[in-house]
Parts: C-alpha cells; sequence; structure tokens
C-alpha cells in the first residue's frame, strides 16, 4: 500500500474508532469478549520528585467488553492502581475507596462530560497543587487513549461549581464557568 | 509592631475581609501531597501577583528547603497563578500581597514526620515569621488563613491526610498560630523596657524592668540600682 493511501487507510479507521467510541458511551447494550483500556498513573520510580505533576504513565487493562468504553476507563482508573502496578511505581489519588466515583459520563463536542459522586473524603491529597494536577492529569489521559476528547468538565452530584471549588478552581471559561446545563437531567 | 488576624469562610469571603481590614500581608498555609518520594518547596502566588508576593514567595520557599534539605519547586520556588490555576483564586483577590504555602509533602512519611513534630512546626514558623518581618518590617495586620479549615460549604474538610496519620488542615493551623505568636510576642518583647550591660558590642547582661523604674549609678557603691 502506497504512502497516502496507507494514510487515508489509517485516518479513516481511526475515525471509525473515534465514533465507535463515542457510540460506546451511550450505548448501553451488552457487548461479547474483552476490551483492552490504557490508564495512565503517576509513577514514582519514572518521577520521582514529582516536579511535573502532570507526567502521567499508561499501564494497560482487559475488561468485558462493553458499549460504554470511556465509562469502563473511568471505572477501572477510579479503583486505582493494582498491587503489582503499585510495587512498579504507579500510583494515584484514586483507591478502592473510590472506585463507587462514577456517576455518569457522556461525550459531546469533543468534551467529557464526567459526573462523580461526591467522595471528596475518600480523595485525600486531590486538592493540593501536586495531587490536583495529578487527578486531572490522569483522567484526561486516560480518556483521549480514544480519539475525539480534547478535554474534560467535572462535577460532583451533577453540580461543576461543587467540583471545582472543593479543587480551589475558579469558575471560568476553562470550565464553561462552572454552567451544570450539560450535566441536567433533561440532556 | 504586628498584629494577627486569623480569617474564616470562604476563601473569597476571607480575602474580601482582609481587604476590609487593611491588612499589609496574607498568608494561606496548606501542605502539599503527591507520591512518597515528592520532595520540593512550593509557594503559589496569584495570577495578578505584585513583584513582593513573589520575592517574599520565593524567598520563604528557598528557607524551607534549606532549612530541610529539600529542594524548591523549579525554578524559584514560586508557582505564578498556581499549577495549572488552581490555587490562583485563593490570593488573587487581595489587595496586599498574597503567599499560599504548601512548605512540605505530606505524602512523604519523612516530611510527614516533620510536619507532626513540634520541632518541624516551630522551625516552620519561624521561617514564615522571619519572612514577614523581612518583606514587612513596617509592621501591620497580617491575614493567616488555614487551607481547607473553616470553609463554610465544605466544613468537614481538613485536606490531604498525613502518611502515618494526621490531616494537613490541623497542622497548618499549628504552623499558624505559633508564626503568629513569634510576631507578636517579639513585639512585646522589643517593646519592654530592657537593662542591659554592654562590652563593645557584646552583651553581657539583660534584664527587663519597669517602664517607669529610675535606674540610677551609685560611683560609691560601684552599683547600678533601682531605689525603692
Amino acid at each position: 500500500m502506497r504512502g497516502p493511501l496507507r494514510l487515508v487507510v489509517a485516518y479513516a479507521l481511526s475515525l471509525a474508532f473515534a465514533l465507535q467510541a463515542i457510540a460506546f458511551a451511550v450505548d448501553e447494550r451488552p457487548a461479547t469478549g474483552t476490551l483492552r483500556l490504557q490508564l495512565w498513573f503517576s509513577n514514582d520510580r519514572l518521577n520521582p520528585d514529582a516536579m511535573d505533576c502532570r507526567a502521567v504513565f499508561p499501564v494497560e487493562r482487559r475488561v468485558p467488553m462493553t458499549r460504554g468504553v470511556a465509562a469502563a476507563t473511568l471505572r477501572a482508573l477510579f479503583a486505582g492502581s493494582t498491587p503489582a502496578e503499585a510495587a512498579a511505581g504507579y500510583r494515584s489519588v484514586f483507591s478502592p475507596a473510590s472506585a463507587g466515583l462514577l456517576k455518569g459520563v457522556h461525550i459531546r463536542n469533543g468534551t467529557a462530560y464526567v459526573d462523580m459522586h461526591d467522595l471528596s473524603q475518600g480523595l485525600s491529597g486531590a486538592t493540593s497543587s501536586c495531587g490536583a494536577a495529578e487527578f486531572q492529569a490522569q483522567v484526561l489521559r486516560s480518556l483521549q487513549s480514544y480519539p475525539g476528547i480534547e478535554r474534560v468538565i467535572y462535577a460532583f452530584e451533577g453540580k461543576p461549581r461543587s467540583f471545582y471549588e472543593w479543587m480551589n478552581e475558579s469558575c471560568g471559561p476553562v470550565n464553561d464557568n462552572c454552567d451544570s446545563g450539560p450535566f441536567g437531567a433533561g440532556r | 509592631m504586628y498584629t494577627v488576624k486569623f480569617y474564616k469562610g470562604e476563601y473569597l469571603e476571607r480575602q474580601s475581609a482582609a481587604n476590609t481590614d487593611k491588612a499589609v500581608a496574607y498568608v494561606e498555609h496548606h501542605f502539599n501531597s503527591a507520591g512518597p518520594t515528592a520532595n520540593y518547596a512550593l509557594v503559589v502566588v496569584g495570577s495578578n501577583a505584585s513583584q513582593t508576593s513573589v520575592n517574599w514567595g520565593s524567598w520563604y520557599a528557598k528557607a524551607v528547603a534549606e532549612q530541610f534539605g529539600t529542594q524548591v519547586y523549579r525554578p524559584d520556588g514560586v508557582a505564578r497563578g498556581g499549577l495549572d490555576g488552581r490555587g490562583d483564586g485563593n490570593v488573587k483577590h487581595t489587595t496586599m500581597p498574597a503567599v499560599l504555602l504548601e512548605p512540605l509533602f505530606v505524602s512523604n512519611p519523612q516530611q510527614a514526620e516533620i510536619v507532626r513534630s513540634a520541632a518541624g512546626q516551630a522551625a516552620l514558623a519561624r521561617i514564615l515569621a522571619e519572612s514577614i518581618r523581612r518583606f514587612f518590617p513596617q509592621g501591620g495586620l497580617i491575614a493567616f488563613s488555614v487551607g481547607h479549615k473553616y470553609k463554610t460549604g465544605r466544613p468537614n474538610d481538613r485536606g490531604a491526610a498525613l502518611a502515618g496519620g494526621g490531616a494537613e488542615a490541623d497542622y497548618a493551623e499549628k504552623v499558624l498560630q505559633q508564626a503568629a505568636a513569634l510576631l507578636t510576642e517579639a513585639q512585646r518583647e522589643t517593646q519592654a523596657r530592657k537593662l542591659r550591660v554592654m562590652q563593645g558590642d557584646r552583651l553581657l547582661f539583660e534584664t527587663p524592668v519597669d517602664e517607669d523604674a529610675v535606674v540610677v549609678w551609685s560611683s560609691d557603691r560601684q552599683l547600678l540600682y533601682i531605689p525603692d
């Protein structure tokens, strides 16, 4: 296959994967087989002094096939690293205590809207300067394993303001001024 | 002469109240948290910070790093506007120089031990008080804010858990209380009248005396005394 044609085919395949991933995020029909996920965690061996708090590194997981790929990814991420991964230095503010954090996720126009239960008490360190950067880098990079996701907007119980106030972040253009509309029941 | 006031409520309310009170400096104390090997001092200043805030934060971060043998957040210990904006809103609404301190990582077991220890808290308080005296020598009202604690929206928030036990906000409060005592007690000491015996520049003897005491030198008795 010649170069330009190969590029076109690769582009078409990645586009198909992106559309499939987006479709998976909203299609709850049962699926069969296994799904390979890429999760991104901090790593104390690869970034020992944590000078760059946004530095995250991938691990792979296999989970039962689902059409809700984004939700499956976040559920796995929010349960934290496995003992084997932890032994290799992979680390997160997420842990089995936060496994039930995800309330819902949907994707629209390149934005992933991540709604969480308010389990802030179980996320020790996530609002420190470095811990917050790690939290958001891990979520963003894990979701960006699938094409088409450019940014993430978060909410606690459907309220972005509640999340961003907890995170010590102002509401502004970066987080759509904490607009709760996309998280509403009527979306 | 310094006075110190602790501000409570949401972060914006604290800053607004400090502005109303015409504080000369604003300090919000936190600790950082990441992995067990994280090892640097960080000070957040607002995205609109003055050079005084930057210099003050940098001096503080370097002093903490020197005290405990750690590093400073590269290059100068200061994150202007916070990391990706986090912490910016905690300090950018003040009309006076303001810093958000994250001197140590409570996720690092060795540093958490320092934070729990009386000696560690005393050292952090001393450095903070010294930084205030250095950058605000004219005195005035110093505004203190304990990070996480006393927020009305999340009254149970205590910030990060220390490796080995304890909560970030409780130790930040201890350090601020000690720094406040250093700032206000030191001035009481300096205000008190003292009798000093010097040899050249060397202090041989020092004792406080009453403000209205009359000190008399008797050449006959070769004695400095205070009559009854």
